[in-house]
């Protein structure tokens, strides 16, 4: 479906993302990870064919991106900015896309559930109901790879889940390639990881081979906490335990009150996210 | 719908103001030059005659420029909103070319400069009580430089745009001043020239119509893609 091959984009003539390749085959979400200017939304821009390659080429069902228009046709592209014409109407900037890729703004509507927000104009919108909109152009109408640079961002847990699961549904028979900074997203809703790394991909395979180190919390609370966590261990003034993830520290805090303790104190220690990116896998 | 013609409404309905400001003042000089050129010939101090009537047909022919400039200015702040926005990087995504953007706004421009201009022609056809034919030349010569000046100005106030990285619209007072400067001879030099301006009017459409396409065509090199991301 999507080959990079040799991949070197950037701006201006200087490189951000080097040389680049890598073949995606199967329907799925693809989840593009990387600490900031790492090259991710470089990435997506060369993909959507807004940047031009300075080497090597984008492969969209065996055609050259950059020889074929037709191909763009097949792209869903949300960027960090919702490309949204602010003195617009929701039905009427929907309209306005709607008119240039021969899409249909109703059902863009329907498919993100804003109705009530169609009347509205974008600059009466918050930054989560611009999102939304900004995520209902992608539906206009079908298409076969969906780039999201970041969809999630700046909407609440609802509804950003509500968007997680739209793509979890579009991947059966779709590609997703979804970028985040956040790990535990990555692993709730990615099939495959992308990660890259100083403009170059620094792991690329199913979402199980990704090696990440713990969550690392420190606890402080009312009572000793060794005998409620044997596998834990003091560091200075915090109790340090490892857990999954951090919707494990519910648990964690539960346990603890549970044996009648108090806790005082819950504080992240380490992020895995940034230990990868630092060392690699 | 064409981009042109999105870009050619939402610049209407932003910049109602200077559409209105535009075709009060585009009434109000048309006016009172065709009445101006109804006065009778006046000799000059040196006995020569001064073809009053002339005069003022051929000074018609750089206002319709200027007022043109004016009711363009929207389109150069809606390129800049829609840059700053990311509209440009989705029109590029869905397979746009910059020259296929550029020409959008340059479309918008000229169908928006087509407002005043048809009002002036109008209105000086009505005042002219005889000749209409020297009319009809002097308001398509008016048309044909009013053009060049909009086209070349609303190229050159995109094209900055696109090239500052955080444009904020204050480019368009300065197009206004670039597209004034380019007529400012055609304001004065009748009154030296007399009905020779003509060819100078000529040249200056010709030279402006020439710029304009040559930057058109070669845009796509000229303005790198990255230049319309916001």
């Amino acid at each position: 479906m999507l080959t990079l091959d040799n991949l070197s984009s950037g701006y201006n003539g200087s490189e951000v993302l080097h040389s680049i390749s890598l073949e995606i085959s199967e329907p799925a979400i693809y989840v593009v990870l990387g600490p900031n200017g790492a090259g991710k939304t470089t990435l997506f821009r060369a993909v959507a064919g807004v940047l031009k390659p300075i080497s090597g080429r984008v492969i969209l069902e065996g055609q050259d991106l950059y020889s074929i228009n037709q191909l763009r046709r097949e792209i869903g592209y949300l960027s960090h900015f919702t490309a949204l014409p602010e003195e617009m109407t929701v039905t009427k900037a929907l309209g306005f896309y709607g008119g240039i890729e021969k899409g249909d703004p109703a059902k863009a509507i329907e498919t993100l559930g804003i109705s009530e927000l169609a009347g509205k104009k974008m600059n009466d919108l918050s930054q989560g109901q611009k999102k939304r909109v900004s995520i209902a152009k992608l539906f206009l109408r079908e298409r076969k790879l969906y780039l999201m640079d970041e969809p999630t961002s700046n909407l609440d847990p609802v509804v950003a889940k509500e968007v997680r699961d739209i793509l979890l549904s579009l991947s059966k028979d779709k590609f997703v390639l979804y970028s985040s900074h956040n790990l535990y997203e990555a692993q709730e809703i990615g099939d495959f990881v992308i990660m890259i790394k100083e403009g170059k991909i620094g792991f690329y395979g199913r979402k199980e081979k990704l090696r990440s180190g713990g969550y690392r919390i420190g606890l402080r609370a009312s009572g000793d906490l060794q005998s409620l966590f044997p596998e834990g261990r003091r560091e200075k003034e915090y109790f340090v335990l490892e857990v999954e993830g951090p919707d494990r520290v519910g648990e964690v805090v539960k346990k603890i009150v549970d044996a009648g303790m108090s806790v005082y104190e819950v504080k992240e220690l380490g992020n895995p996210l940034e230990e990868l990116f630092s060392g690699g896998r | 719908m064409d981009v042109w013609r999105q870009v050619f409404f939402r610049s209407m309905k932003m910049g109602l103001m200077y559409v209105i400001l535009s075709l009060v003042m585009t009434a109000f000089i048309t006016v009172s030059f065709g009445i101006g050129a109804n006065v009778t010939n006046v000799p000059e101090n040196s006995g020569r005659i001064l073809d009053i009537r002339s005069l003022f047909g051929l000074m018609q022919i750089p206002f319709v420029a200027i007022f043109g400039l004016i009711i363009t200015m929207p389109t150069y702040m809606l390129f800049v909103s829609d840059k700053n926005a990311g509209v440009l990087e989705y029109l590029l995504a869905v397979g746009m070319s910059q020259r296929d953007i550029f020409k959008g706004y340059l479309k918008a421009a000229l169908a928006l400069f087509t407002i005043p201009t048809v009002l002036a022609l109008i209105v000086n056809l009505a005042l002219s009580t005889s000749e209409l034919l020297y009319a009809a030349s002097i308001g398509a010569l008016a048309v044909v430089t009013g053009l060049a000046d909009v086209a070349l100005v609303t190229f050159l106030m995109t094209g900055v745009s696109a090239m500052q990285r955080k444009p904020t619209g204050f480019n368009s007072p300065l197009g206004v001043a670039v597209g004034l400067l380019l007529v400012l001879p055609e304001v004065f030099l009748p009154f030296v020239l007399q009905g020779a301006v003509v060819w100078l009017d000529i040249g200056i459409a010709a030279v402006l119509l020439v710029t304009t396409s040559v930057l058109l065509l070669s845009v796509d090199r000229l303005i790198m893609r990255e230049k319309l991301l916001p």
